[in-house]
């Protein structure tokens, strides 16, 4: 993975960040996007926005993306952001059986405020403290399947799986995008690796043809949105 | 600047018409007089904070005239005067120093038994962990309260200070006796770092009495360049027990009288902070159309970007000790903080007016750039200039919309 110029890319993806108040959205970001992690990172209002260029088949990809606030009180303006996004982490505490079992919200809340087509990945996140497990492997890895969501393991403290978890969505998008998809459903061999479900249903045309990009918006954006923007 | 501006816009803030007698100065004056010459403290900021002492030295406290001298700012270097007006200004204290006494201890008993119902035997020293706070007997309300208040005091900090187990213990207390008698918002985000803001003020306050007494100094000496806001780690364990417990209750109560024009800021669907956006985004209107005009082409709306700024009544955006000096003049303001805030988010929003068009063709900038503004830089002038700003635009919109409404 290679980063060059900001604004120098081939594609730009947004990824919306979700889950509930306190399973580590915004440590995900911050390691991802700037290898910091932070006990004491303060908790996100409304919604905080980062980017990062990687590389993925030769080609340059621009991630934007949006941190979200998860606290219930903050979920109106929020779902404001869903829209336009190709992929969503849904994060929980590999520690706190609540934030798993309230995953099903956050899914249904996609549903009615994302585009149909968005590409999402379960994570389970807090993996460095093995001790205090409250969710089994076995158990998300299962509800991901069953639901057709990417599925992957991480800890922001110790960098476990986090660039790889950005990358591996990044890559699901853009092969489905680039008519590449294989469909390696066998491939689950452990939980450092992704274990891809059944591609997502009715994934539209503009996710097959992505266009290469001049602005900050993909055609489909602009045929979709009225005004143009990064978001 | 501010001084200019005031002339210029003296309708407002009169200044307080009493003429002080020489002889009723209290002691501090001398102290000023022959302090070192700073340059940062002008004559008049002496000036005002021999008038404050002052007025705080009457019987009555006149709460017009202190308002109107408090607008001014208070030096950093003496916290008890600060803590003090806000208490007073945020009608905790009694202006009737006769009663003032007695009113507090009632009020602070009222408090401590109220935590006490819910924190029988948390000692400030212990860890906060669901398994300590969270019994069967709770309610679910009760027990997500907690969940997300144990969260986010982990997670608030203006300053070293709060990683210690004291602060953090009386945060949690604080949080969650306010989400208990306030069901209709309960616990939102953001809130934590309101009340952290008041309990530094306090914390700072005891810390530098403390410090006083053991480098023998008295309580009237001061230093103009002093600043007592910079609080170490172990500070708060100089703090005793009984103290802790008074700043815990005055903090409760700063922070619920605080909250209680801003209620609607955290009930279901924020509407007070969309209000405080709508209003902000009206004033950008005036005062610069091209830049409203240029955020709302680009699709970025003040609302999606000063919703912290408001939720948190900005204490994400500047570091505590610059925040303590915005909110000298938000507490000092007349009316509630729901008028004068749309004025100092309109102003902040204008400092950047130049930089924002020029990201013209990069809007990414522009939502980085509003996320994380470059205010650590900030100097106390700057501070000054933005609330000289932000005094200066209500002058300009508020006396016209009074004027258009007749
Ligand atoms: N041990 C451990 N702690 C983590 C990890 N990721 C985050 N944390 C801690 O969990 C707490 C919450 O992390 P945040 O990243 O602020 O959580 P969030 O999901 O962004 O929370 P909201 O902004 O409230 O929605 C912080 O104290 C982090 O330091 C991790 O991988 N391991
Ligand atoms: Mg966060």
């Amino acid at each position: 993975m290679t980063s060059r110029g900001e604004d120098e890319y081939d594609y730009l993806f947004k990824v919306v960040l979700i889950g509930d108040s306190g399973v580590g959205k915004s440590n995900l970001l911050s390691r991802f996007t700037k290898n910091e992690f932070n006990l004491e990172s303060k908790t996100t209002i409304g919604v905080e926005f980062a980017t990062k260029t990687i590389e993925c088949e030769d080609k340059v990809i621009k991630a934007q993306i949006w941190d979200t606030a998860g606290q219930e009180r903050y979920r109106a303006i929020t779902s404001a952001y869903y829209r336009g996004a190709v992929a969503a982490l849904l994060v929980y505490d590999i520690t706190k059986m609540n934030t798993f079992t309230n995953v099903e919200k956050w899914l249904q809340e996609l549903k009615t405020y994302a585009d149909d087509n968005i590409v999402v990945m379960l994570v389970g996140n807090k993996t460095d403290l093995a001790n205090l497990r409250a969710v089994k492997v076995e158990e998300a890895k299962g509800f991901a399947e069953k639901n057709e969501l990417a599925f992957i393991e991480t800890s922001a403290l110790d960098s476990t799986n986090v660039v790889e978890a950005f990358e591996q969505i990044i890559q699901i998008y853009h092969q489905m995008g680039s008519e590449h998809i294989r469909q390696n459903d066998d491939d689950d061999d452990g939980d450092d690796k992704i274990t891809k479900g059944k591609p997502v249903e009715g994934i539209s045309s503009h996710l097959r043809n992505p266009v290469k990009l001049t602005q900050a918006s993909t055609e489909a954006d602009k045929s979709k949105e009225k005004k143009k923007g990064c978001c | 600047m501010l001084e200019r501006i005031k002339g210029v816009f003296s309708k407002k803030k009169k200044p307080v018409e009493k003429k002080l007698e020489e002889d009723k100065i209290p002691e501090p004056e001398d102290d000023l007089n022959t302090s070192s010459t700073s340059q940062t403290f002008s004559n008049s900021e002496k000036r005002h904070y021999q008038k404050l002492c002052l007025l705080l030295s009457e019987p009555m406290i006149d709460l017009k005239k202190l308002r109107s001298e408090a607008w001014y700012g208070i030096p950093m270097c003496y916290p008890q005067i600060r803590s003090i007006v806000w208490k007073l200004l945020l009608g905790y204290y009694s202006p009737n120093q006769e009663f003032q006494e007695s009113s507090i201890s009632r009020k602070r008993e009222e408090y401590i038994d109220c935590s006490r119902s819910y924190f029988p035997n948390l000692a400030y020293s212990e860890d906060l962990t669901e398994t300590n706070l969270i019994s069967e007997d709770m309610s679910i309300y009760e027990v997500d309260s907690f969940k997300q208040i144990i969260i986010d005091v982990k997670r608030t900090h203006p300053g070293e200070a709060f990683s210690s187990k004291i602060s953090k213990s009386m945060l949690t207390r604080i949080l969650f006796v306010w989400a208990f008698k306030h069901p209709a918002s309960g616990y939102v985000q953001g809130i934590n770092d309101l009340a952290a803001t008041f309990m530094y003020i306090f914390l700072a306050e005891e810390i530098d009495r403390i410090n006083r007494e053991s480098e023998g100094r008295k309580s009237v000496d001061i230093d103009l360049e002093h600043n007592a806001y910079d609080l170490k780690l172990e500070d708060v364990d100089l703090i005793e027990e009984e103290k802790i417990q008074h700043i815990e209750a005055d903090t409760y109560w700063c922070l619920e009288n605080f909250l209680e024009t801003l209620q609607e800021n955290y009930t279901e669907h924020q509407p007070g902070v969309h209000k405080i956006i709508a209003r902000t985004e009206q004033i950008v209107m005036k005062k610069d159309k091209e830049l409203m005009e240029f955020l709302e082409a680009a699709d970025y709306v003040p609302s999606k970007f000063v919703y912290r700024w408001v939720n948190n009544i900005l204490s994400r955006e500047f570091n505590v000790q610059q925040l303590i000096m915005i909110w000298d003049k938000i507490i000092a303001e007349e009316e509630d903080i729901t008028t004068y805030l749309p004025y100092v988010c309109a102003a902040l929003l204008l400092k950047f007016s130049d930089c924002i068009k020029s990201y013209a063709e990069r809007p990414e900038e522009v939502i980085l750039l509003i996320q994380d503004l470059p205010t650590r830089e900030w100097g106390n002038e700057d501070i000054k200039v933005l609330m000289a700003e932000s005094y200066q635009l209500q002058c300009l919109y508020e006396f016209n919309s009074h004027l258009e409404e007749k």
